[in-house]
């Protein structure tokens, strides 16, 4: 199973699911980040995490702690 | 002709230039910013048009109505009490997709909206195109497709809308987005972080960049402040002259023109010669900052150090608003989600040196730590002071997490929000008029009753001294141990009143006596020193200065966020033993190496 996490730098992938002990999941929800998005990894920090993604035009920087929880295909 | 009066929400995600339609609808200058939550609180103006009167409430920018943030839970609450004849809906065009969400949840409330797609021009720049008359087509309810920055369109806008009251149609709205977004909307999908994100979140250049930018917005502020300061002080030292003769030639008593001289007088033109020109022009370059977009970005950058600390990254942001000004910190914390994630970061906002303090850290570092006169040197200096106000704030965090026994709680989600162009107009406006008349208002609301406060303590006297000396020499003790004296301390427990101050009273305390001849650095550096100030004094005052309890609209913006009296006690005490202990160490280091 692959998450958000294994995206590095300019990889793509399809958001296929969000695990319920993501505590942010109604934010994530609200923001368009939901099932089917595709998403990009924009930009990498020093100690990749966080990391900011793409996702339907807008620009998010998400800590690991979250993007684990964001499966991908 | 019958008046009507009508009120209006505005509404929308942070950063879509709700406040920047406000603006033009009001003409009443709310700063607009570039991130997440800049309005703390909902603003209120008025317009007229066509005879009728309309009021617009600015609603802070929220992501939804799913209340998992307070300013959500505000929006809600307004939305929910029908107190409106209109809300206004502002979306970017560009993110539609999750805009018409938000759009939905309010229309589920109630009929009465406009959807106003802003932004276009961004968007179609960044190629999006909206097809119009397929958008009346799937879309038949109010909605205006728009730029902010086009007068036209904001005529337009203030037109249509004003039409559209009262509100006649009561028909329930009723959308399809799946098939809105693929019948109305044709755009190619780019990478929008481009070379410039990659530069500055790089993980070699993004914090050289930081500082440098730190560096020159502190260099200018200081070579800039330098000229309306000494104009602004030799026309002070002046005036004291004729104010002492118009005084006597309408005879005053002495006992008045001590009090306004040397007193009111006195204070109030240190706090406007010294204090107010680097406040002035500070704000307006860190406004630029703001509008440009680069915030999010230091925030990405600093989050792992916050991650380490168990601080929502979201902390960024609050701390840069506390250089404006910390009470705009302390409200601004409820853009972070968590509840105890938003208690550390407000009480630990009073480890950023806000506006106020700013001016206090540049003449001490220009009249003690550099030994010639070099702007570079003090910017350089005054830098490394915020790195060190940094370093404290996470370090603060920490120490207050492990008091609380808060856990750790890392999940967070900031949106690096595009670049904008700067309404530098409005910054300006903003700033060197609006911010430098709230500041001389402020300054002459605190002075007066501040000085008739020292006036009276100075001039009852019981046995041999009067209630400040005695105040003083109680003081003067702890104040040793810290490497300042008493005089110092009691300038800082009144400098609760505002920060501005402390610098002022603790000189005019020094100089009672005697006449000030000129307001110029080099001439307070001199009483100072005849005062008994030392490089260590120097030293001990600028950490004093960072790390010490807030001000008195601090404490009143705690308590008001949090309710609770424990918190409010704490963000008094715990700031003050930090910075007692730091500086009793530092004086102890300085005594043993000196």
């Amino acid at each position: 199973m692959r998450t958000l996490l294994d995206l590095k730098v300019d990889e793509k992938g399809t958001i296929v699911g969000i695990d319920n002990k993501c505590k942010l999941k109604q934010r994530l929800i609200d923001l368009g980040i939901v099932n089917g998005s595709d998403v990009i990894c924009v930009l990498d920090s020093a100690n990749h995490n966080p990391k900011a993604y793409q996702i339907k035009n807008a620009v998010f920087a998400l800590r690991s702690s979250l993007s684990q929880y964001i499966v991908i295909e | 002709m019958s008046l009507n009066k009508y009120r209006i929400a505005l509404l929308g995600n942070p950063n879509v230039g709700k406040s920047t339609i406000y603006n033009y609808l009001c003409k009443e200058n709310q700063h607009t910013g570039n991130w997440a939550g800049k309005t703390v609180d909902s603003a209120i103006g008025t317009f007229m048009y066509n005879d009728n009167l309309y009021e617009v409430v600015d609603l802070p920018g929220i992501y939804s109505l799913n209340t998992c943030s307070d300013e959500e839970v505000i929006s809600k609450q307004y939305l929910e009490s029908k107190e409106y004849d209109l809300v206004v809906v502002v979306i970017d065009a560009y993110v539609i997709e999750r805009s018409l969400l938000l759009y939905q949840q309010v229309c589920d409330i109630t009929s009465n909206v406009l959807l106003v797609i802003n932004l276009y021009d961004e968007a179609i720049k960044r190629g999006m195109y909206i097809d119009r008359s397929k958008l009346l087509e799937y879309l038949p309810y109010p909605h205006v497709i728009m730029s902010a920055k086009n007068k036209g369109d904001m005529e337009y806008l203030k037109s249509y809308m004003c039409s559209l009251l009262p509100f006649t149609s009561n028909r329930q709205i009723d959308i399809n987005i799946p098939i809105l977004l693929k019948e109305c909307i044709t755009q190619d999908i780019r990478k929008q972080a481009n070379i410039i994100d990659k530069v500055l979140t790089h993980r070699v250049l993004g914090p050289i960049i930081m500082f440098l930018t730190l560096l020159t917005i502190l260099y200018l502020t200081i070579v800039l402040a330098n000229y309306p300061s000494s104009l602004l002080s030799y026309i002070f030292s002046k005036g004291e002259i004729l104010l002492i003769s118009i005084l006597n030639m309408i005879g005053s008593s002495n006992w008045l023109i001590d009090l306004i001289v040397n007193y009111i007088y006195r204070i109030l033109s240190l706090v406007i010669a010294v204090m107010l020109p680097p406040m002035v022009i500070f704000f307006p370059l860190f406004a630029l900052l703001e509008d440009i977009g680069y915030l999010p970005r230091i925030a990405f950058n600093l989050d792992y150090y916050f991650q380490k600390v168990g601080a929502s990254g979201k902390q960024a942001l609050t701390i840069c608003m506390g250089y404006g000004c910390n009470v705009v910190g302390i409200m601004g914390s409820r853009i972070i989600e968590s509840q105890k994630e938003r208690i550390l970061a407000m009480i630990t906002n009073v480890f950023t040196p806000c506006n106020g303090r700013f001016p206090t850290l540049i003449a001490i570092i220009s009249m003690f730590l550099v030994s010639s006169v070099s702007s570079w040197k003090s910017a350089l200096l005054l830098a490394v002071t915020l790195c060190f106000s940094l370093i404290i704030t996470f370090l603060g965090t920490e120490g207050l997490r492990r008091l609380l026994k808060y856990p750790k709680d890392n999940e967070y989600i900031l949106e690096l929000t595009p670049y904008r162009t700067p309404d530098l107009k409005q910054i300006l406006k903003d700033s060197l008029f609006n911010k430098t008349f709230k500041i001389m208002l402020r300054a002459v609301l605190v002075v007066i009753p501040t000085s008739i406060l020292i006036y009276v303590g100075e001039h009852i006297i019981i046995s041999n001294a009067s209630i400040l000396q005695h105040v003083c020499s109680v003081l003067e003790p702890i104040g040793n141990l810290m490497g300042m004296d008493g005089v110092m301390l009691v300038s800082f427990i009144i400098g609760m009143m505002a920060n501005e101050i402390v610098l002022p009273i603790c000189i005019m305390l020094y100089s009672s006596y005697g006449i000030v001849s000129d307001y110029s650095l080099v001439f307070l550096k001199e009483l100072l020193i005849t005062n008994g100030w030392t490089l260590t004094t120097a030293l001990c005052a600028l950490i004093f200065t960072v790390i010490h309890f807030p001000c008195i609209n601090a404490v009143i913006a705690i308590y008001k966020e949090t309710k609770s009296l424990k918190y409010t006690l704490l963000s008094i005490v715990y700031p003050t033993v930090i910075g007692v202990v730091l500086c009793v160490f530092i004086n102890a280091l300085m005594q043993l190496i000196w």
